[in-house]
């Protein structure tokens, strides 16, 4: 495995950068992505280009490749939905073809617990095999979210030869994490459900990087949930960080959300008001027992990790 | 800071002499696994018990006048309480658990499975979620059981709630979900009667029409309801009288068929059934 090279897709986001920086000296790190990334480590290759291209396939071609890190997804909501669609779901498909087709061992590809989807008959704790329900009433990217993963898993019996592994982590935070919990997290004033304070698991970004190192280093195959520390309310997160907040009606905060979404006046799709009204938890028995995966940073240091900036 | 201290100091000394000094003693020596802010992973936070105790106790004792017999029928461990389920309001509910928690050796804090729809209220979610109490999925009650916890299950549900006053004492239908969990999990069964509940809100009628506008499973016309406003939707002040029976184990396949799974509820259920009518052979008033 040491003399192979690995592939990460969308290795300039934030999380691509930590993991490569992560793996760079265990591993020789090949990058893939559209946009540039300046500052990485000397012996990191970076090919800026676009995966559905067909100079993507060169790169599987011409080189012995042990294992493909596949973080490239686009949750961006405002992007328009057919571009994000083709993104998302050719793009993970012509990874997954490149897999077969070059009979590389490994494919990991990082979804996220979102895909279960905030419900109000949710188990407290959900596991692997629970349904996907996160397309409901949400966001457009969390929907591509839900059929990535779905494809990724269709892999598990079209490519028996290649170990296919799906990390569904919590909600990540930490101070290079820039995504809708953080956002939030960060408000100067936090809009609160009226009467709703769900529990919520969040986890650290090198927690979330050392669970991806663990994939490489591992014989596993299948899905993960990976959780972090543990959890809590979501006032409690809230008071942690001494963000001030104010509570609105359900009906209230979603209609109002609509309209600014509307006129560009937020970036919190109304759909995902859902995550702070009704639960999504995970059971991260499974990682923590094939893939030997706990967590290490505290729920107090994760929490702490919002506002610091790295 | 100050003030709330004082009141907080205030309550704790009214609570003390109105429940007993060991009260709050009892409540430390409640089994837990918290993490740093003082939650259980389901969102439980034990430290707001306290708080809760004094109109818990109010209506235990002085309202309800709860009579118990045979607690010590309660293993340690993880088990399952089965009881019958009436009164339009699921007061029974909260009265077992208190008796638990209050009279019980050691105390326990009962966690009840409550119906999937609850989530969607506000303040009713997070105030179930803070008192220990759980939406009640399979998976949700199976990790409970493996945490030695106790937990309370009406196999009526809501038909054994909303039963019109000409069916009191009759148990309705019962589910299987119960049984499978208890084979499942390995987990002793104690049958629960519960003699008082019937009489605190007699359903007249169950007017379905508005039910289904409202979105409720029921709307009950009583003596004093609706003709009294929401002050006649208050119970009466009935004798409660809550009956512990031996606990029953079952063994046998969890997935096995519903015939098979039948026969073994019917056990539960026979044996709740000649529990309330012993219990109501003894009772000589509905009040006192």
């Amino acid at each position: 495995m040491g003399h192979d090279y690995v592939v990460i897709t969308g290795i300039a986001g934030n999380l691509g950068r930590l993991l490569a920086k992560r793996l760079h000296k265990e591993a020789r790190i090949i990058g893939i992505d559209r946009r540039p990334f300046d500052d990485r480590p000397k012996d990191v290759i970076h090919h800026q280009i676009d995966i559905r291209r067909k100079k993507a396939e060169e790169i599987f071609r011409s080189r012995q490749i042990g294992a493909v890190f596949h973080m490239g997804t686009m949750h961006n909501p405002r992007q328009p939905a057919a571009e994000r669609y083709s993104w998302n779901i050719l793009g993970t498909t012509k990874i997954l073809e490149f897999c077969r087709r070059y009979r590389i061992p490994k494919f990991v590809f990082l979804s996220s617990a979102d895909v279960y989807g905030p419900n109000p008959a949710n188990p407290n704790f959900l596991t692997e095999d629970a349904p996907l329900q996160g397309w409901r009433d949400s966001g457009g990217g969390l929907r591509d979210l839900v059929e990535a993963d779905m494809l990724v898993q269709s892999f598990f019996w079209k490519d028996p030869d290649t170990d296919i592994i799906i990390l569904r982590p919590v909600h990540i935070v930490g101070p290079n994490v820039r995504n809708a919990p953080t956002r939030y997290f960060n408000l100067g004033r936090a809009p609160v459900l009226a009467g709703f304070n769900p529990m919520v698991q969040l986890i650290h970004e090198d927690d979330l990087t050392e669970a991806l190192a663990l994939c490489l280093r591992r014989k596993v195959r299948g899905i993960f949930n990976i959780e972090g520390a543990g959890a809590v309310p979501v006032s409690e997160v809230l008071s942690q960080l001494a963000v001030p907040t104010f509570s609105v009606p359900h009906p209230l905060l979603h209609a109002g959300l609509r309209l600014m979404w509307k006129w560009h006046l937020t970036s919190f799709p109304a759909g995902e008001m859902d995550f702070l009204r009704y639960i999504c938890m995970v059971d991260g028995t499974r990682a923590r027992e094939e893939l030997g995966f706990v967590a290490k940073k505290s729920m107090h240091e994760t929490i702490k990790s919002i506002r610091q900036r790295g | 800071m100050g003030v709330s201290d004082t009141l907080e100091r205030g309550l704790m000394r009214v609570t003390e002499r109105v429940a007993g000094t060991s009260i709050l003693a009892r409540l430390e020596k409640l089994p837990t696994r918290l993490n740093e802010f003082g939650y259980d992973p389901f969102g439980f936070r034990p430290d707001l018990v306290k708080y809760a105790i004094l109109p818990c106790y109010f209506f235990y004792k002085y309202y309800f006048r709860v009579e118990t017999h045979y607690m010590s029928n309660i293993p340690k461990g993880r088990v399952l309480l089965i009881s019958n389920h009436a009164g339009q309001v699921p007061i029974d509910g909260f009265l077992i658990g208190s008796s638990i928690l209050i009279e019980a050796e050691p105390p326990r804090f009962i966690r009840s499975m409550i119906e999937r729809w609850a989530p969607t209220l506000p303040y009713v979610s997070q105030f179930f979620t803070r008192f220990g109490q759980i939406v009640g999925t399979p998976e949700n009650c199976t990790r409970l059981l493996e945490n030695d916890e106790a937990i309370l299950v009406f196999p009526e549900g809501v038909k054994g709630v909303n039963k019109l006053f000409n069916q009191r004492y009759q148990l309705q239908e019962f589910g299987h979900g119960f049984m499978r969990l208890a084979l499942k999990s390995n987990a002793p069964i104690v049958p629960i009667a519960v003699v008082g509940s019937e009489e605190q809100a007699p359903s007249l009628h169950n007017f379905k029409p508005l039910a289904r506008l409202l979105g409720f499973p029921a709307f009950p016309i009583t003596p004093t309801f609706p003709l009294l406003g929401p002050l006649g939707a208050l119970p009466y002040p009935v004798k409660y009288r809550i009956y512990f029976g031996e606990s029953m184990r079952f063994s046998g396949d969890p997935d096995e068929d519903d015939t098979e799974i039948e026969k073994k509820v019917q056990a539960v259920k026979t044996t709740i059934q000649s529990m309330i009518y012993r219990g109501l052979k003894k009772r000589r008033h509905v009040f006192w």
